[in-house]
């Protein structure tokens, strides 16, 4: 309160300042004349009483000065009036207003834009209450050699732990689903979670309208209802108000729709969970579980994921001690050969951030640099300028200016203009924001939500003022450092001092330095995406691919394709139909086809081979002609056949992979393994190329290919899978024809994922496109802005140097002399910022190692051919004011001096 | 601020504030004033008076009037505030202190 009553005493001053200054005076003056009449009084004449006043009194302008200043008008006014100097100083230098302003706003933009990504992935909290207290608990058993987050608990250790556990407020079992959803006579794919009660209640979300899953949902046979989410909503019923009560078909069964989810909520997302449902990207339906007492006591499958609230106080190592606990005891109640089941309690936040984590501060940190970058130019300009005003500064300090007041006045120049750069920066942002979307690799949680929200703003106001310091503050404090005498003996002369030129061959060399880390950084990503690039995948890339699911999995079937036989009969006949396609060379199904990240493991044995317990490897369930329609190179003994059927000896396929593994490489033909130690031996017929599943970064893993029919009846039905065609037709017509023969088979099944498998290949290489794209343009940016830095001062270098140049020539100095002597200044520069920053770099590139594929983080090529690359572009930056400085006519120069 | 005894800091607001305590009054009778006050001895410094008027003006403590002078003429009339009555009881109390402070140190060496 008090400073604003003083804030707003100082501005009624301000405002009437000229009267006040008529006011002051007249004070003054009277005090003159009274002092001079008791003088007069004393006994001195007129005159003698006036001086002898003034004497007594001192400087009276120095004291209507103190007296303003003691008022604490001083500084509004100072203000406005360097806004208004600054402003015009500005517009008279108009190019290098709008180099410095488009400099700093490109660092800035990139900066906020990146800034914008990490608020939406990182920053912005999650729509889940407190997301903080969410975890994910899983059950893994070390016995199996896999991830621990791939053991979702089973549905009877779900529901023990959650009547012995105190830990947690709440806690959910959902399964994930797909279902061919039907309404009127459109079908679509849909994806499902299957919850219980407590879901919503967990995850603190409630409908938009409508109600939630509730208990009495529960009960096996009432459990035909369904939450929709927002965008289902919006997408089939196009936001009709009357949704609630109506039908939804889901594989053919008839499901009431009793609520609408807000539009933020679609938990589960891909990236929620680290063993999802490879199908599902968000969740779009809602419905009860309805679990049977049998399935509750289930405690052999686990096809589930629970997700918990923390208790409030309760920490994640106490709620990891107690459920430790508790499973040490369940464990017990598991199969005697399968023990070892214990708990891991894992905050919500790393499995769904935690992948991202690292690439968010990569960009962030490149960004950094080139705003670094920015400023650094924006410093040297400024530096440029600031000695070019020496005059204008030397001139001000005479008459009487403070060092703070000129400090003060550079300060408010070099804001106006991070100001101007800041209001550009955001427009820019806003337009880097829209490319980066763009390049959304698609597997960055929430990536689609980045917008430019108030703390995006207030981020962009933070780096604008933070930036014009940086740049600002070392111009400022070197142009206002004069020595008066100095400047008055040359005469108010122009000229260059010698440590500023040193400040500015410092932020030349550092920005060099850090262009070297940017783009040794860039190279080493650039050369790990061509080696993925390169890596051998193993089948085509022109295959056409398709999924088909005929019912949601593992819970529920689909009533149409009940038995295992009928689900079978399916695929026969729509692979059939597809080769009697007139230009068909081959088709056939997979359970999981490649890179789609569905993956099946499977336990088995070989005979004759030191098989250790519970050993498992890569399987796939196959048709005859799906090798041939992905183009997966037979290299010894044959494809399945047709007549490879049930009853018929079991037989399968292996890979090279597994051929050196556990046959050491010998011949593989006619060898033994199984699945089930119990079953009788499978004869292995033939063995294919390796092929890259799980990803093209990872090496091919040993695989066994089973035929699709002679899958034993019993085993998990294979409810769907995907088909491939290989076609000379284009991949359109193949698409329209196979989704004619899934229409004429059964209208009501959806398809998806209808692409080629370079589309796929495109897909798993995406976030490594996204990761190397942004940090190449970074480090272009980066290389540009230095480019320029370069320049310019090497330009200005030899504007000031036109006399000494001049003088040169006159004294006999050739014209390749003086170009000599430029690229000597600029080129030893850039030497030494070449050094430091391979020196920098050799230690910053040990961070990015887990971004890298198969190149080393000290690659030679990479540190041998950036300093090449920026010597070069240096070098052209250097040529041209080496150009112009022998392009100096010494006579007209000469005149000058 | 005279030749022969300097002011200590802040001392003159003392003083501006004790002086005006009994009547409101120009800046020049203030000086004189605080001169015949001191027997002579503290001469204001008169450059420095008006800013410590203004600087005592702006935080309130005292308030300034346009009056007609002894010599009929139109003069800034001072005079203490509220707030500068309470605050030059304080100061006096802390001067007090000081200067028994700065005896008793005297005496005793």
């Amino acid at each position: 309160m008090r400073l604003f009553h003083s804030l707003l005493r100082r501005l009624r001053w301000f405002l009437k300042k000229d009267s006040s200054n008529v006011e002051l005076s007249e004070e003054l003056q009277f005090h003159l004349d009274r002092q001079t009449e008791e003088n007069i009084a004393g006994g001195m004449s007129p005159e003698q009483a006036r001086a002898a006043a003034r004497v007594s009194f001192g400087s009276v302008i120095e004291a209507a000065e103190d007296c303003y200043e003691a008022r604490g008008v001083g500084w509004i006014e100072d203000l406005v009036q360097d806004v208004r100097f600054g402003m015009r100083t500005l517009l008279k230098h108009r190019s290098f207003t709008l180099v410095t302003v488009l400099t700093l706003a490109l660092g800035i933009g990139a900066c906020t834009a990146i800034f914008s990504l990490v608020n939406a992935v990182l920053i912005r909290s999650l729509p889940y209450g407190e997301a903080q207290k969410l975890v994910y608990l899983f059950t893994p058993n070390p016995r199996f050699h896999l991830p621990a987050e791939v053991f979702g608990p089973s549905n009877a250790d779900f529901f023990d732990l959650k009547k012995q556990s105190h830990s947690f407020a709440e806690m959910t079992l959902f399964q994930q689903a797909t279902y061919n959803l039907a309404v009127d006579d459109r079908v679509e794919r849909a994806n499902a979670a299957k919850v219980d009660a407590d879901f919503f209640t967990t995850l603190q979300s409630e409908p938009e309208f409508g109600r939630s899953i509730g208990i009495g949902d529960e009960e096996p046979g009432s459990n035909r209802v369904v939450v929709i989410s927002h965008a289902l909503w919006q997408n089939i019923f196009g936001g009709r108000s009357d949704v609630l009560g109506r039908m939804l078909r889901l594989d053919g069964t008839s499901y009431q729709i009793v609520g609408v989810m807000p539009p933020e909520f679609s938990y589960p997302h891909k990236s929620d969970l680290a063993y999802g449902n490879s199908h599902i990207d968000t969740t779009q339906l809602w419905l009860p579980s309805g679990l049977t007492p049998q399935q509750q006591a289930d405690r052999v499958d686990s096809n589930g994921y629970a997700i918990a609230r923390l208790r409030p106080g309760v920490t994640l190592r106490e709620a990891q001690t107690e459920m430790s606990t508790i499973m040490s005891h369940l464990d017990l109640l598991h199969d005697a050969e399968a023990r070892g089941w214990s708990a891991l309690v894992k905050p919500f936040s790393d499995i769904a951030m935690g992948p991202v984590n690292p690439l968010m501060w990569l960009l962030l940190g490149a960004v950094g640099f080139v705003l670094l970058i920015a400023c650094g130019n924006a410093a040297n300009l400024l530096l440029a300028r600031a000695a070019s005003r020496t005059h204008e500064l030397g001139v001000r300090a005479t008459l009487g200016a403070r060092r703070g007041r000129l400090l003060r006045q550079m300060l408010t120049e070099s804001l106006m203009l991070s100001g101007a750069a800041g209001l550009a920066g955001i427009g820019m942002a806003g337009l880097f924001l829209h490319v980066l979307l763009r390049l959304d690799p698609g597997d960055i949680p929430r990536m689609q939500d980045a917008t430019l929200d108030l703390r995006v703003m207030a981020f962009a106001i933070a780096i604008t003022v933070l930036t014009s310091v940086l740049f600002g503050i070392l111009p400022s404090l070197f142009a206002t450092r004069i020595n008066l005498v100095e400047f008055l003996k040359s005469g108010g002369m122009r000229r260059i001092a010698g440590d500023r030129k040193r400040v500015r061959n410092c932020l030349a060399i550092t920005q060099i330095a850090l262009v070297v880390v940017l783009l040794t950084g860039a190279g080493l990503l650039l050369r790990s995406y061509i080696n993925v690039l390169s890596a051998p995948t193993g089948f085509s890339a022109s295959t056409v691919t398709m999924d088909v699911q005929l019912g949601s999995q593992f819970m529920q079937l689909n009533p149409r394709y009940g038995t295992a036989q009928k689900r079978r009969a399916f695929f026969q006949e729509l692979v059939d139909r597809m080769k009697r396609v007139p230009a068909v060379e081959s088709a056939g199904t997979v359970n999981f086809l490649p890179l789609s990240n569905g993956e099946e493991l499977t336990t088995f044995e070989v005979e004759g081979y030191p098989n250790e317990k519970d050993q498992l490897t890569e399987a796939r369930k196959i048709t005859p002609g799906y090798l041939s329609a992905m183009q997966i190179p037979l290299t010894k003994g044959r494809d399945f056949a047709e007549d490879d059927g049930p009853g018929r000896p079991s037989v399968a396929i292996v890979n090279e992979a597994f051929v050196k593994k556990y046959f050491g490489g010998h011949d593989a033909m006619g060898r033994h393994l199984r699945g089930d130690p119990k079953a009788p031996w499978t004869t292995i017929v033939g063995v294919i190329g390796d092929v890259r599943n799980m990803g093209l970064e990872a090496a091919p893993a040993p695989q066994i290919y089973y035929s699709l029919w002679q899958t034993d009846t019993a085993d998990a039905p294979e409810n769907g899978g995907y088909l491939a065609v290989r076609s000379t037709l284009p991949q359109d017509t193949v698409v329209s024809e196979i989704r004619a023969a899934v229409r004429s088979l059964d209208p009501n099944l959806a398809i998806a994922d209808v692409r080629s498998m370079s589309e796929w290949e495109s897909q798993a290489t995406a976030r490594r496109r996204f990761q190397t794209t942004l940090l190449t343009l970074f480090s272009g940016i980066a290389m540009f802005l230095a480019i320029v830095g370069v320049y310019g001062l090497l330009a200005y270098s030899v504007r000031q140097r036109t006399g000494e140049i001049g003088i040169r020539m006159a004294l006999g100095s050739s014209r390749a002399r003086v170009v000599h002597l430029v690229l000597q200044e600029g080129l030893g520069l850039v030497g030494i910022g070449l050094l430091i920053g391979l020196a920098a770099a050799l230690a910053c590139t040990r961070l990015l190692a887990s971004f890298l594929y198969n190149v080393p983080a000290l690659d030679p090529l990479t540190f041998a051919s950036v300093p090449v690359l920026l010597f070069i572009a240096t070098l052209i930056a250097c040529l041209v004011p080496g150009w112009r400085a022998a392009a100096v006519d010494p006579m007209n120069t000469l005149r000058h001096e | 601020m005279t030749k022969s005894t300097e002011l200590l800091q802040g001392t003159l607001d003392l003083l501006i504030l004790k002086v005006l305590c009994l009547e409101p009054m120009h800046g020049w009778a203030i000086a004189q004033r605080i001169r015949q006050l001191s027997k002579d001895v503290l001469r204001v410094n008169q450059g420095a008076l008006y800013p410590a008027l203004h600087r005592l003006e702006h935080q309130a403590w005292i308030q300034s009037e346009w009056g007609e002078s002894e010599n009929n003429r139109r003069a800034k009339y001072y005079s203490l505030t509220k707030v500068g009555r309470e605050r030059l009881g304080a100061e006096e109390q802390s001067w007090d202190l000081l200067s028994t402070a700065v005896q008793s140190v005297l005496k005793a060496v």
